[in-house]
């Protein structure tokens, strides 16, 4: 397997549109990419421009140490996997997974073992003689997993492969994807526009916006930590809520002024707030739907972060409750309890776990405290 | 032609070399045979140099019912034509993997080094939907099969066998203004393309002066790609501020801080639906005139 390297990668088109802009990461061996973000956001070019079928326009491009620019697709010993992978009908699983060596005139003896082992890994050794259309959504795509599987390269680059299944196929796929990286071994760059698959893939994600990398980290640090406003709202479903506030003095205190709330900032936040010279300015605060709470031992606790609305929509999704409700010109998530008594039309008080608060520049919307 | 002549000339189109025992070479029933394949091996130059013609709109009518006739296609049928265009020149890989991925009627036409046509032929009419992600199959079968980068446009599906021109034409079209306005896709479809189709026929001349008239001192190319993205969700959401803002992930207050930056630069309110098609029309021209 390999380790990549990309660096100040840049893709212009000839109209002067910029679709990735000083692009850098380190890939060790072994490690399973994420590339997310919304649609036209760079990812798919990025991940072109390493297969080779995009050309870079400034900046450079290593596989394990070699610079591969201006080296062909086909030599840069890559296997990719894409959205909408067409199996040849009139071939057997067998010829399928085997075609992309023939073509290449491998040796037959090689071509055999190498689809007698992946067809083992991928669980098809039993449907080997099978034509695709005898075959399930799951099974066609792990023939399309093998037909790449079968090169034995040095990376795998997975576009969007389970765009095109079902919402369960999907979750079972994503745990096969899972178990593959790990018998193989492999170095994975994958593309994906669904945080919830980037959250449970990976081992690092990149996020990317407008064809600028906005944070690279662990899933847990994006969610926990993100870099920025964008971050924060794109990692997290329902996404994280955002207010407009206004940081006060308050004696010794400082408070997050959101509509007519006055909320305790916790000590450490209050710290990087003040030292920032945020004080007397507008932020954004951001909150996420599991840190409002409606139950009566929360508000409890924390009645210098409690604000008061009607309950617009109650969603019930059987382990959690979403609460729908409008504050402060914002339209708000909580995800509590489906125990809770709360129900649509309800006036409710709701605290807020400020110590979970996100605060961002207004205008650079990057955080100033997580 | 005796049996001789008739094996150079068979070795000659195929490139295959044929060798017929010394007792058959007067025989009439193997000259027969080798006249037969002789026939066939000039049918399918032929038929290859028929379908440039056809496509490229160079026969008669009754060329092409003549063509159709000898090739036996079927004269009313469910087809949709897709033009490959290739990034480097295709080679016998490329031609596998199309040969291979057909559903038994298609017709693969090489048109030069850089084009390849498929015409595929469906027994139901196909969705919009349909259409594109064979095209897309195409496209992502190249990608990962041949390594190769494409770009693949089409027409609409057409019913009548000599309405395949006129679709070769419209994917050509479809192409060209795929790669000068929709740089980053490489799916095209004719129908897709809207208003880039009709203000794409306007002169170079008109489309400067409609950008003189209402942005005058304003290059769109100097927008950043946040703007860019901004405008366009904005567009795609039917200048809905709410659904924009959630399609963005930012705060709708943000959103509206944004739109009225652009409005201190071009004087564009683009929450007012006159001031919107003013900025559509004009981003349109601004790529064409480049």
């Amino acid at each position: 397997m390999a380790s990549i390297s990309l660096k100040n990668i840049c893709k212009v088109y000839p109209n002067g549109f910029e679709a990735v802009k000083d692009f850098n990461l380190e890939v060790e061996d072994k490690e399973f990419i994420i590339f997310v973000g919304p649609s036209g956001c760079g990812k798919s070019t990025t991940l072109r421009m390493i297969a080779g079928l995009e050309d870079i326009s400034s900046g450079e491009l290593t596989i394990d140490g070699k610079v591969m620019n201006n080296i062909e697709p086909k030599d840069r010993d890559i296997a990719m996997v894409f959205q909408n992978y067409a199996l040849y009908p009139h071939m057997t699983v067998y010829d399928n997974m085997a075609f992309g060596l023939k073509i290449r005139k491998m040796p037959k003896d090689e071509i055999d073992k190498r689809v007698q082992e992946a067809a083992k890994i991928l669980d098809l050794d039993k449907l080997l003689d099978r034509k695709p259309k005898a075959l399930s959504g799951g099974q066609r795509q792990r023939v399309a997993m093998g037909r790449a599987i079968v090169r034995n390269p040095k990376v795998f680059l997975m576009d969007e492969p389970l765009s095109n299944l079902d919402a369960k196929l999907r979750v079972q796929m994503r745990i096969e994807i899972s178990k593959l990286h790990d018998r193989l071994g492999a170095t994975i760059i994958y593309v994906t526009h669904d945080q919830t698959e980037a959250m449970t893939l990976g081992t690092r994600i990149v996020v990317m916006k407008d064809g600028v990398v906005q944070q690279i980290d662990s899933p847990q640090n994006l969610y926990n930590k993100p870099g920025n406003l964008f971050v924060a709202g794109f990692i997290g479903s329902p996404q994280m809520n955002f207010f407009p506030a206004k940081i006060e003095k308050e004696g010794d205190s400082v408070v997050a002024v959101v509509g007519p709330s006055r909320l305790n900032v916790p000590v450490a936040k209050a710290k990087a707030l003040t030292d920032a010279g945020y004080v007397g300015k507008e932020v954004t605060l951001g909150i996420r739907p599991e840190d409002i709470h409606d139950s009566q031992m929360f508000i409890d606790a924390s009645p210098n972060s409690v604000i008061e609305s009607t309950i617009k929509v109650y969603e019930l999704l059987g382990a959690e409750v979403f609460l729908y409700f409008d504050y402060a010109d914002t339209q708000v998530t909580a995800r509590v309890d489906p125990r809770t008594t709360a129900k649509m039309g309800d006036t409710v008080k709701f605290a807020l776990d400020m110590e979970k608060a996100h605060f961002f520049d207004k205008d650079t919307e990057v955080t100033i405290t997580n | 032609m005796n049996t001789n002549e008739l094996l150079q000339k068979l070795n000659a189109t195929t490139g295959i070399s044929f060798s017929i025992p010394k007792e058959d070479m007067e025989n009439p029933e193997v000259h027969a045979k080798l006249e037969e394949l002789l026939s066939s091996a000039n049918n399918g130059t032929d038929r290859d140099f028929y379908f440039q013609q056809f496509l490229l709109g160079q026969l008669t009518d009754e060329e092409v019912e003549g063509g159709r006739l000898r090739f036996h296609l079927e004269k009313n049928a469910n087809r949709v034509l897709f033009l490959i265009a290739f990034k480097s020149p295709f080679d016998e890989m490329s031609l596998s993997v199309l040969s291979s991925l057909e559903t038994g009627n298609d017709i693969i036409v090489e048109m030069d080094k850089h084009h390849i046509v498929v015409i595929r032929q469906y027994r139901s009419h196909q969705s919009e939907e349909d259409i594109y992600n064979a095209a897309a199959s195409i496209v992502d079968a190249l990608g990962t099969e041949a390594m190769q980068a494409v770009r693949v446009s089409y027409d609409k599906m057409s019913s009548e066998f000599r309405e395949l021109s006129l679709s070769y034409k419209h994917a050509e079209v479809a192409l060209h203004l795929g790669v000068t306005f929709k740089n980053g896709k490489r799916i095209h479809s004719y129908h897709d393309l809207g208003l880039e189709k009709l203000l794409y026929r306007i002169s170079l001349d008109d489309a400067k002066e409609y950008l003189d008239e209402n942005l005058p001192s304003f290059d769109f190319s100097s927008l950043d790609n946040e703007m860019r993205s901004t405008i366009k969700i904005l567009f795609n959401n039917q200048l809905n501020i709410a659904d924009t803002a959630k399609e963005l992930y930012i705060h709708r207050n943000t959103l509206i801080y944004r739109l009225d930056k652009f409005q201190k630069l071009t004087g564009l309110d683009l929450r007012n639906f006159d001031d919107a098609i003013i900025c559509k029309v004009a981003m349109i021209l601004a790529e064409y005139t480049k």
